[in-house]
Parts: C-alpha cells; sequence; structure tokens
C-alpha cells in the first residue's frame, strides 16, 4: 500500500536528527551531505514504494559488495568515477584550460614501486601466447609543445586474459608483468615493448556484475592501457588509451573512452629492430601534452588507497 | 661394591629401546612392558628385587644372602637410588624403599626394578612394626596378581624377627599377617641371628634365622626362572600383537570408509558438474545461435556514448547471459566447498579471489568464446578438469587427504611395529 509521508514534519525533523543537522560538533559538510544522501534515498523509497524486502535486499547487497572488496568497480560501473571525471573537465573549461590529453579514470589495479627505466622499456616478464607483441612511444610536451624531459612515465595494462599482474588469482604472472616506469630523455621521448592488452570485464558471478544483471548491462572494458605522467612541472595525468579496432570502444562499462584516446593502431614488420623476437608487431604512437598548474599548484591531483609492491 | 644406577640402564624402560621404538611410538602405554621385553630378549642373569618399607631390614637382609655387607645398612632411610650386587648367578636390586612419602625418581627406580627388571620379588615387612599396612598390602595384590599372570614369583619375608619380642607377641603379629594374606607362605627370618649363627658357626641359629629355609624357597623360584621368562615374553609380545593387529585393522577399516567418501565426494562432484554443464551448454548454444549477424562485434561511435544502441544491447546481452550461467555454477561450486580460491593463489583484490575468476578468466566473451567454453564437447570437458582441479584443492578435499594419509601411516606403523616384536613361538 502506498503512503506519502516523507514530506511530513515528523520525517523531515527525523532526516535532521539521522544527520544531527542541528546538534553541535561533527564536520559541518559530511552533516549536510549525509542530510542530502539519506533524504534522496528516503524520498525514492517513497517513490517507488520499496518493501522492507526490497530495502534489505539492497542492504545485504552492500554487504556482499564490500566482502568482494568491488565497490570501486561499481563506482566505474555506476558512472561515479566518469561523473567526477566530467566535473573536473567543466572546471577545466571554466578556468580556461585548453588542450592537453585528456584525462580519464585511474582505475583500481595500479601498483606503485615498478623499477624505473631511462627512456626505454621491456615490460613483459612471461610468455603470454595469445597476446601479441605492441610498441608503444611518443613524445611528452607541455602546453607549448616543447618536449618535457625527466618525465615519469608510468605504464600498466592487462595480459591475454585480462588479468593484472600482482591481481592474478591464476598466479601465473610474476612481479611487475606488463608494469613499468619510463623516464623521458632531453627529447621527451620514451618507449615501451609489451604485449597485447585483452579486453575484460567485470567478475562473471561478482557483486557489480550482479546488479549489472538487474539493468540488462554488461560490466566488460574496452582493451587499454594505463598511464601516470608526473613531472614537476607539469599537473599528473592520469590516463589511459583504448586499443583501436576493439568493439567495445565506445561500450566501455566504466565509461572511460574519450576522444584523443584511441590513437591508431599500425601493423609494422620491422620488430627485429624494434627489440621484439618477432618480425610483425603492432605500433602505436602515443603522444602527451601535459596542463600547466592552476595559481602553481595540481588542483587534479586526487588522493586514493593504492596497491604497493 | 654396590653399583648405584641413578640413571641407565636399571631406571631406563629404554633398554634395547631402539629395536622397540616403533613399538613403542604406537603404544606409548605400554613402555614398561617393552622395557621388560627388552630386558626379557636380552637373557642374563636372574634378578631378585627386594622391596619393602625402608628400615624394614631389606639391605641387611641382603647383606645376609651375599654373605657380605655388599649394601649399605642404616636407621635412616638410606636407599635412594636402586643399588644392585652380582652374587652365585643372580642379579640382587635393593630398592629404594617403599613409602608413602616417596615420590620422582625413587618411585621410578622401584617401580624399574619391581616390574621391568625382576624375575623373583622379595617383599619385606618388619615383624616389629605389626602387620602389613594398606600400602603394603596394595602392592602385595599386585605382586599376586602379576604372579599369576606372568609367572614371576613373589615372596613375603617377615623380618627382623629377633626384634618382635618372644614368643605370643612374635606369633600375634604373625598370625595377623597370615590373616591378611592368607594365601602367600611366609618367611619369618633374623639376619641379626643368621649373622651370630655364622660368626659363631652355630648351625643351629643359623637354621632358627629362616635364612636357610628362605634361600631354598628362592632357590625354587629361580629355577623356574627360564620357563617363566618364556612365558613371559610369549604373553608380553602376544598381547602387543594383538593390539597392534587391532589398530592395523581399525585403521584398515578407517582408511576404507575415508577412500569411499572420498571417490563419493569427487563422484558427486563431477556428476552434478557435468549436469549443469550440459543444461548451461543448451542454453547457451540458444544465446549465440541468434539470427542475423553478431552485432556485438560492431564497434559504436564517439557520437553514441551515452546512447543505447542495438550493439550494446547484443553485448549486453550476451554477457548476462555468460554471467548467469557463472553464477549457477559458483552455486555449485559454493555447495561443495570450492568457491574460494586456495590461499596460496589469493590476490590483493579480493573480487578476483575465486575460482570462478581463476577458471574463466575476466577476458570478454563473445559468441565465439562461449561457443567454445559451454557449446563444444571439448569446451566442457576443459571447464569440467579445470573446475575438478580446484576441487581437489579445497580445504575439505585437503583435509580428507590428511586424513587418510594419517591412517594409511597409523596403518603402516602398527604393522611395522607387530613385526619388530618377537614372533609367535612355532606351535604354540
Amino acid at each position: 500500500m502506498s503512503v506519502n509521508i516523507f514530506p511530513g514534519k515528523d520525517v523531515q525533523d527525523f532526516l535532521r536528527v539521522i544527520a544531527n543537522l542541528d546538534g553541535a560538533g561533527g564536520n559541518e559538510r559530511a552533516k549536510a551531505i549525509v542530510h542530502r544522501i539519506m533524504s534522496d534515498l528516503f524520498k525514492t523509497i517513497e517513490d517507488f514504494d520499496m518493501t522492507p524486502d526490497e530495502v534489505w535486499v539492497g542492504i545485504n547487497y552492500l554487504n556482499k559488495l564490500g566482502s568482494e572488496n568491488e565497490a570501486a568497480l561499481l563506482a566505474a560501473g555506476l558512472g561515479l568515477e566518469h561523473y567526477v571525471d566530467m566535473r573536473l573537465d567543466a572546471e577545466d573549461a571554466a578556468l580556461g584550460i585548453t588542450g592537453g590529453t585528456p584525462r580519464t579514470i585511474e582505475g583500481p589495479l595500479y601498483v606503485a614501486g615498478a623499477p624505473e627505466q631511462k627512456g626505454k622499456a621491456r615490460l613483459d616478464k612471461n610468455p603470454d601466447a595469445d597476446a601479441g607483441p605492441l610498441r608503444i612511444h611518443g613524445t611528452v610536451t607541455g602546453p607549448d609543445g616543447a618536449p618535457v624531459a625527466d618525465a615519469l612515465m608510468e605504464v600498466w595494462h592487462s595480459d591475454s586474459k585480462g588479468f593484472y599482474s600482482h591481481f592474478d588469482p591464476t598466479g601465473r604472472q610474476s612481479e611487475f608483468n606488463l608494469r613499468g616506469a619510463i623516464r623521458t630523455g632531453a627529447d621527451g621521448r620514451y618507449e615501451v615493448l609489451t604485449r597485447m592488452p585483452a579486453s575484460y570485464g567485470c567478475p562473471p558471478s561478482g557483486a557489480t556484475q550482479t546488479l549489472l544483471n538487474a539493468l540488462n548491462r554488461h560490466g566488460n572494458r574496452p582493451a587499454h592501457v594505463h598511464f601516470f605522467v608526473t613531472t614537476d612541472a607539469f599537473r599528473k595525468l592520469t590516463t589511459q588509451f583504448n586499443i583501436e579496432g576493439d568493439p567495445l570502444v565506445w561500450d566501455d562499462f566504466a565509461f572511460a573512452t574519450r576522444e584523443g584516446l584511441i590513437p591508431p593502431v599500425v601493423e609494422r614488420t620491422d620488430g627485429h629492430g624494434v627489440g621484439f623476437e618477432e618480425a610483425t608487431y603492432r605500433d602505436i604512437e602515443f603522444n602527451i601534452e601535459l596542463t600547466p598548474k592552476v595559481a602553481g599548484k595540481d588542483n587534479q591531483i586526487v588522493e586514493r588507497a593504492r596497491a604497493a609492491a | 661394591m654396590p653399583n648405584s644406577l641413578a640413571s641407565s640402564p636399571a631406571d631406563a624402560p629404554d633398554i634395547d629401546a631402539a629395536s622397540f621404538a616403533g613399538v613403542l611410538r604406537v603404544l606409548p602405554h605400554r613402555a614398561q612392558d617393552l622395557a621388560r621385553l627388552a630386558m626379557l630378549r636380552g637373557g642374563g642373569a636372574p634378578v631378585v628385587t627386594v622391596i619393602g618399607k625402608y628400615n624394614h631390614g631389606k639391605s641387611r637382609l641382603l647383606n645376609e644372602l651375599m654373605r657380605r655387607d655388599a649394601f649399605a645398612v642404616a636407621d635412616r632411610r638410606e636407599t635412594v637410588c636402586l643399588s644392585e650386587c652380582l652374587h652365585a648367578g643372580v642379579r640382587w636390586l635393593d630398592a629404594p624403599g617403599l613409602d608413602a612419602d616417596v615420590a620422582g625418581a625413587d618411585d621410578r627406580h622401584a617401580s624399574t626394578a619391581l616390574w621391568v627388571h625382576a624375575d623373583v620379588r622379595l617383599f619385606v615387612h618388619s615383624v616389629k612394626e605389626g602387620e602389613l599396612d594398606a600400602a603394603e598390602l596394595a602392592l602385595i595384590e599386585a605382586l599376586r596378581t602379576d604372579a599369576v599372570r606372568t609367572c614371576r614369583k613373589a615372596l613375603l619375608v617377615l623380618s627382623q624377627a629377633d626384634q618382635a619380642g618372644e614368643g605370643a607377641a612374635l606369633d600375634r603379629v604373625v598370625s595377623a599377617i597370615a590373616a591378611q594374606v592368607p594365601d602367600m607362605p611366609r618367611h619369618l627370618v633374623s639376619a641379626t641371628r643368621h649373622r651370630q649363627g655364622m660368626e659363631a658357626a652355630k648351625a643351629l641359629l643359623v637354621a632358627r634365622s629362616g635364612i636357610p629355609a628362605l634361600e631354598a624357597a628362592l632357590s625354587d623360584a629361580l629355577a623356574c626362572v627360564g620357563q617363566a621368562r618364556a612365558h613371559e615374553t610369549e604373553l608380553l609380545a602376544g598381547e602387543m600383537r594383538a593390539e597392534l593387529e587391532a589398530i592395523a585393522l581399525g585403521q584398515a577399516t578407517a582408511l576404507k570408509a575415508l577412500r569411499q567418501r572420498e571417490a563419493d565426494q569427487r563422484r558427486a562432484f563431477e556428476a552434478e558438474l557435468s549436469a549443469l554443464l550440459e543444461t548451461i551448454g543448451g542454453e547457451m548454444a540458444a544465446v549465440v545461435d541468434a539470427p542475423g549477424p553478431d552485432l556485438a562485434l560492431v564497434a559504436d561511435s564517439a557520437g553514441t556514448r551515452y546512447a543505447t544502441t542495438a550493439a550494446k544491447q547484443e553485448r549486453a546481452r550476451v554477457q548476462v547471459a555468460y554471467s548467469r550461467a557463472c553464477i549457477r555454477i559458483d552455486a555449485l561450486l559454493a555447495g561443495h566447498g570450492v568457491s574460494g580460491l586456495p590461499r596460496a593463489q589469493e590476490t590483493a583484490a579480493a573480487s578476483l579471489n575465486t575460482v570462478m575468476v581463476a577458471v574463466m578468466g575476466v577476458s570478454v566473451k563473445f559468441r565465439a568464446d562461449l561457443r567454445r567454453l559451454f557449446c563444444t564437447a571439448l569446451g566442457r570437458a576443459r571447464l569440467h578438469a579445470d573446475f575438478a582441479y580446484y576441487f581437489d584443492l579445497s580445504k575439505d578435499r585437503l583435509r580428507l587427504r590428511g586424513e587418510i594419509a594419517a591412517a594409511a601411516a597409523a596403518r603402516e606403523a602398527a604393522i611395522e611395529a607387530r613385526m619388530a616384536l618377537p614372533a609367535p613361538e612355532t606351535g604354540a
């Protein structure tokens, strides 16, 4: 039976007590945000006449999500991470900051501590018969187009099964396989030899995909390569490019695809010359243009829990 | 001179223990019997152990039997360790005094002398102390029970006959003791009289000392030692062989039941998994054999980033069907305790620590992948083998295999231990 109590004084007073809006102490911002989120949740329950059973399904789901450590995955799938990016873009537009390589989401699988190399690095430490050779190279420049020396390019991506080293339940990858940290030389150039990543998705029987099933959505991402680009002079860039030709390129469950982040894939045959065992390989040129700090500060730095090895 | 044996060999139930170490591990409660068996196997001179409360004249009696002062004599408690002396082809052991306040090492010495070493026991009680007390009665009862079982003789010696007064007083005490242990022959002796008789060459005094009669009884008892030892060897070995056979049989039965359970569990898991994969194979065929071109393979464009397209819908349809199949398999795995990844393979990302993820990977599955995985006999056989691999690594299975290994080892140990024991006498 549908009832309408939300606008009433009791519920409204109750919401203020829940967030302790009228009490002293605590964090005013936290109080205001919790008050808004709970108000919206209560209103949702009333508007959809949600049953107690449905509410408990939701609460138990949060426990499942937490126990499977998938909250960050769900945040990507429900667009939270992309929405935050959209807001950063809008802020840049408002500040008149244009150009630069687009940022996109970091994802949950970065691991700090990859050994640093100068100019060029080979990332694949383990054989992967299903992944062909891939060369990634480019120049890091500033807003003025001048090469940036000593930029630290941190790169990480999956193997052909969609697994990242340090997060591979089959135990087949060694430490920092398909991960690297390359310091650009005076010419701002970097070069990476690695194997082609695969498109992958949420664990098929996990909490995130289970919720997506109810929305009739898949939890898959196109094949991609992650980057952090860190310098002293410019804003840190968090980005990734997608592998051109992947059918999922514009159907990423995490909404991380952006124009400018799908560099062309070129097939080349001088593999021995660049350092591969094979002659034929895929080549991707991915140039990076960094953006200036805002009033001497990096206004895009994100603090979050990250793995380290 | 008396040989004080505070440590081995006299107090050690581990004489010749090496040969019986395997038996001892399986039958730890038989430590004393094994030590006795080792003694019996070693042969050696017959052993007479003298036991009794301290200050009841044990050492003095022994000295008379030795015809020399081989054992220290004192009014206070003197014999704290086991002392021994070889005389006339017999090992004589003077056990520490049997007393309520004796504990620890002395007790062990006494116990070892009495139960491990002795072929014949002389239980000494001084008549000047009156009748037998409860502790003495209990030990005498134990010795008589043991004598029936092992054929080891026990003699009751009533000592210090010269110190209990004359005539009626002594008679009263002796009668009282006779009433306490009516079936047990008693030997009333006086070491002092014997010593005096010997020194003065008075045959009558020597005869009245009771020592010659005791020596005659001892001689009879010692004559039986060979036969008694053979009997005891077969008795102890036979009992322990039977015990080990029962253990081996029990472990064999347990092993059979455990192996049956192991096979049953595996069969049940495989049957359920096969049936489910078969069902999913049929349903997946309908999903991947949809008519028309496979739109999932057609990339969208930037312009439809926030729009619903037929290609997106198709990719969702295939993925959701795949996810639902995985959820059903995962439920089956959970029912058999196979859902969680073996600890050694766990990663920092809890979401990936499942057998499902390890087997299926997280790579995107298109129609061709699903067809290959679920809709071909080869694909299903591979999935079956992969899940069965983790079934065998699951906690319950590992525990069961540990139990099987333990039962097999226990059975093996019992069989080996039995072989280490003396074989039964032929025709016995």
